[in-house]
């Protein structure tokens, strides 16, 4: 693995994949590539991390999911945000800004 | 999402487990195919790109384990799944598993069959109301030879004084047992009656079946005469008849109205040897209550609510202090005569309470040898299993998961031996239950009630939970990654797991020798008990008993009719003599009674004016049993009715009071008789009051005089013929028909069973103690022997190495063979130290050999040692046997 790449903060995972799904249904590779771009591959998400966080979105009741098929034609299990996990991204995203903001002065102080 | 939805959720999860694993590995084939397509669209081979898919994918089974996991009733999945394998696991391994089931099974048995007789006997409560409450009181002489006559009767004056004078017991009652003629139904029977004071049922809280209890109003002196009846006697002699209340019966010869039937728990007194069946008023005389010094009154108490035993007791030795100032004559005192008080529930189970802790220790033994086994063999399965737990490991299961599975392998063992166990158990209890001559209080009683199967359970669990894990804990040691390389190469053995497993052999050697040790010294002092002189020849010889029924019998007519019953007997073809006698050996109770010496002068500390046995014989009495005339003459037709009177007296008594003076011509005076008699002959000591006791002083008197005739009311027949007896007693019993068809014969047995019956206890308990001492050997032998070869096979290569450099067959022997010994002679020496401690314990079980006799010590020591040997033996050859190249490549 790169030096550039960063592994992900316990607990940010949920915050991106729930993020990631803002942007409609998708599957697990789907969202594991979604992260690599948008993050432009310096955030490498582990399958063996990202597949139980899935699982235990599901069962938080944050995410629903059906079995779809991809653009390729090939079966794929797609993951949707519901209301209570959209309502769980707003709560986070604003407590993320609040501390990396309060983490951002305390790096930046002298 | 509602917790119904939640709980929707992982209900499915559990029925469609299948299913949803069905769906997770094709999510994540989805995943693996789309990263392999795109690493093709970056110009990767087919075959490459699905090798990296897989590998930038990860562990896919860990991946597994953790989602199955998070469905949250992975531990009740996991469950069914560790169940399922470690099932698999025992039955792939059927030598092992048969080997580890029995042993469990074996301890498990013996631990739950003896719990089962304790549970009954030592730990239900008697079947009263509040049977805590209730207590036993009894009469003391500490003064009196071999540590004084303890737990003695009280005198009716006695009782009715304490019964006035104290305030600690709610009501004090009393009660008489003895054999009594029934007759009024049929045949005439012999059975066992108690005469009971008013109160006792009511204090005790027995309410019957049908009619009524014996109430204070049926105690009146010159009342009419009441009986209930048991539900044995009921059933068995009335035929269950409901109109039994109000019917008349013959008890003795007077005539008894039946009032109530007493249910099948009502057993009083309890734990007694021959149970009453019918209970009747003893009508006790206030005016006119007897003898202060004729103590025949068994007494018991139910203490008033708040009053402890300490304190009764304390009222008890103050009513002690207050007698000895009031009362003349016979009175209590300090010192001489003391009144005591125990717990009822104890002092039923007080006789067998030592044999009973006896054999709970040694099925402890037997448990732990069985448990130490066990742990070996998992263990040694542990190390062959040790790529299979890191390969396991490396599959995803964490430590817990592991333990769980070991846990769970131990608990399926377990059961299997609990199921094998119970089995064995009701085997075990069968044969406790069939020995009814040992006279277990409550026998009828034992049985495996919820109390036995939650311990037979409890003792399994445990014993799976700890024997389970135990190998879990070498794995804990070297962490999984460890494991998985070593397991490569298992030469590097673990030596603290071979450390912990010579322990275990080394505490399973001293286990056993210690219960060894315990059951030779049992064994020895019961042939101690065979080698004693009984004094008499009890070969070829039967006894009955009759009672002659008061007052249908009295005066002349009881002597007349022993007379001319015993000539019809003489009569009788192949007889070759007979006796009457109102006692037997060898279980002849002592009666104590006070008898005058004449010229006697009492010292302090020395035999008190009083004798153990009295015994009213016929004159043929001493050659029927071939009892040895050491001094005088025997009885004979010069002491008649009117004659002067006589009697005989046995050595002890003889040197107890006349020491090397002749007794011969010395006079006695009987308690309770106003005449001398005079010593006309001493014999031998026989053993009357029990082999293993110390021979009692005895007086003989002739049943036609004065002193004997008031003794002579029942007696006991005897019979020897030229051969086995047996054949006499159908004509014995037509002889007595003949004379009076009312009168029962009872107790007909033989002397040799009498004997044996007199035994019975301390050989049953050997019996026992052998039997599981036997088990004991066996399985710590199978221990020591798998150990070794267990370890010879470790080494294997090592000793073809060895011996590829030269090592001789003798030097690789005495090598294995000095590792075994070394271990057996640990062994040994803890199990000498813990036999020394734990002995003691036995000392009153033991007859004629003391706890820590250093024969038994030694001889037992050498026994395990040799078998032990044998056991190092065997494996030792093998590994001479090791051909070096074989060896060599042994993995």
């Amino acid at each position: 693995m790169d030096d550039e790449k960063l592994d992900l903060l316990q607990g940010t995972l949920d915050l991106l994949i729930l993020k990631t799904l803002t942007w409609g249904p998708q599957h697990g590779f789907g969202i594991s590539g979604h992260i690599r771009q948008i993050s432009d591959s310096v955030l490498q998400v582990e399958q063996g991390s990202l597949y139980p966080a899935l699982q235990r979105l599901e069962q938080q009741g944050l995410l629903g999911s059906e079995w779809g098929v991809s653009d390729k034609n090939r079966k794929a299990k797609y993951y949707h945000l519901t209301p209570s996990g959209r309502s769980r991204l707003t709560r986070e995203t604003d407590d993320w800004r609040k501390i990396s903001k309060v983490i951002n002065i305390i790096l930046s102080t002298p | 999402m509602s917790w119904l939805q939640k709980f929707q959720l992982r209900f499915r999860a559990i029925l469609s487990k299948s299913k949803l694993d069905a769906e997770m590995d094709e999510e994540m084939c989805a995943h693996i195919e789309m990263q392999t397509e795109e690493n093709i669209a970056e110009g990767m081979s087919p075959e490459q790109a699905r090798q990296a898919a897989l590998r930038q994918f990860g562990n896919v089974d860990q991946i597994k384990e953790i989602r199955r996991e998070l469905r949250g009733v992975a531990w009740l999945e996991n469950l069914v799944q560790d169940v399922r394998y470690g099932a698999r696991q025992l039955i792939k391994n059927p030598g092992f598993t048969a080997v580890a089931v029995l042993t469990l099974a074996l301890g498990i048995g013996a631990n739950t069959a003896i719990f089962s007789v304790v549970n009954t006997v030592m730990l239900r409560p008697l079947h009263f109301s509040n049977p805590d409450r209730l207590v036993r009181i009894y009469s003391e002489f500490p003064g009196f030879p071999n540590g004084g006559l303890r737990r003695f009767s009280l005198s009716t004056p006695e009782y009715l004084d304490l019964r006035r004078e104290t305030t600690s017991w709610e009501s004090i009652e009393a009660w008489q047992s003895g054999g009594v003629n029934i007759a009024g139904n049929a045949e005439p029977i012999r059975s066992t009656a108690s005469f009971i004071t008013g109160g006792l049922m009511r204090s005790l809280g027995g309410t019957p079946i049908l009619g009524r209890a014996i109430v204070p109003e049926d105690d009146k002196p010159g009342g009419p005469l009441v009986a209930g009846i048991s539900e044995g006697l009921w059933q068995r002699s009335f035929g269950g008849d409901r109109n039994i209340v109000g019917r008349d019966i013959l008890l003795n010869g007077s005539k008894f109205t039946v009032v109530g039937v007493m249910p099948k728990e009502f057993e009083f007194p309890p734990g007694a040897l021959d149970a009453s069946e019918l209970w009747a008023p003893m009508q006790i005389d206030p005016a006119n209550p007897g003898g202060r010094s004729d103590h025949n009154l068994n007494v018991m108490g139910r203490l008033r609510a708040g009053v402890t035993e300490e304190q009764a007791r304390a009222e008890l030795r103050s009513f002690v202090k207050h007698s000895a100032e009031t009362v003349s004559g016979h009175s209590f005192d300090s010192t001489n005569h003391t009144i005591v008080s125990y717990g009822m529930h104890d002092e039923v189970v007080r006789n067998v309470r030592p044999a009973l802790r006896t054999l709970l220790g040694a099925v402890g033994f037997l448990l732990l040898i069985a448990c130490v086994n066990v742990a070996n063999l998992l263990l040694s399965r542990a190390e062959s299993r040790r790529r299979e737990i890191a390969i396991r490991g490396a599959l995803g299961a964490g430590l817990g998961r592991l333990a769980v599975q070991f846990i769970v392998e131990g608990i399926l063992l377990s059961s299997a031996g609990v199921v094998g166990g119970l089995i064995l158990a009701c085997g075990w209890l069968k044969l406790i239950k069939s020995a009814t001559e040992v006279g277990i209080p409550r026998a009828a009683e034992i049985s495996m009630d919820t109390h036995v199967i939650l311990f037979a359970v409890a003792v399994s669990l445990l014993t799976g939970v700890v024997f389970g894990l135990t190998p879990l804990a070498h794995v804990i040691r070297r962490n999984l990654h460890n494991a998985l390389k070593s397991a490569a190469s298992s030469t590097t053995a673990n030596d603290a797991v071979q450390r912990f497993r010579q322990t275990l052999v080394v505490g399973e050697i001293a286990l056993a020798l210690t219960l060894l040790i315990g059951t030779g010294l049992m064994l020895r002092a019961f042939w101690n008990l065979q080698d004693v002189d009984a004094g008499f020849d009890p070969k070829n010889v039967v006894t009955m008993s009759v009672s002659l029924p008061y007052p249908a019998y009295q005066g002349s007519q009881v002597q007349d009719f022993w007379t001319r019953f015993e000539t019809r007997l003489e009569s009788l073809p192949g007889v070759r003599a007979t006796a009457l006698a109102s006692g037997l050996p060898p279980s002849y109770s002592s009666t104590h009674t006070d008898t005058a010496i004449e010229g006697f002068v009492p010292t302090p500390g020395g035999p008190l004016q009083n004798v153990e046995f009295y015994q009213s014989v016929s004159p043929g009495y001493f050659n029927a049993l071939g009892i040895r005339l050491v001094a005088g003459r025997f009885f004979d037709r010069r002491d008649g009715p009117d004659a002067p009177e006589v009697v005989i007296i046995n050595q002890t008594m003889s040197r107890t009071f006349w020491g090397k003076i002749s007794a011969l011509g010395k006079r006695i005076r009987p308690g309770g008789t106003t005449n001398w008699c005079t010593v006309i002959g001493v014999i031998a000591d026989a053993k009357n009051g029990g082999l293993e006791n110390p021979t009692g002083t005895e007086v003989y008197l002739p049943f036609t005089q004065p002193a004997g005739r008031g003794r002579s009311g029942r007696m006991n027949i005897i019979v020897r013929a030229p051969g086995n007896p047996s054949p006499l007693i159908a004509a014995v019993r037509s002889e007595l028909a003949a004379l009076d068809p009312s009168l029962p014969l009872a107790k007909v047995r033989t002397m040799d069973s009498l004997i044996s019956s007199a035994q019975s206890r301390p050989r049953f308990l050997t019996l026992l103690l052998t039997l599981f001492a036997g088990v004991a050997l066996v399985l710590a032998t199978v221990g020591i022997y798998g150990v070794i070869s267990y370890s010879v096979a470790r080494r294997t290569k090592e000793f073809g190495l060895r011996m590829a450099l030269g090592a001789q067959r003798g030097s690789v022997l005495g090598m294995v063979l000095r590792r075994g010994m070394l271990l057996v002679t640990r062994g040994i020496a803890v199990g000498l130290i813990g036999a020394f401690i734990v002995t003691r314990f036995l000392s009153t079980l033991l007859f004629g050999i003391t706890p820590t006799d250093p024969a038994t010590f030694a001889i037992v020591s050498l026994a395990l040692g040799i078998v032990a040997f044998l056991a190092t033996y065997l494996p030792a050859l093998r590994a001479t046997k090791v051909a070096p190249m074989e060896a060599l490549r042994h993995e």
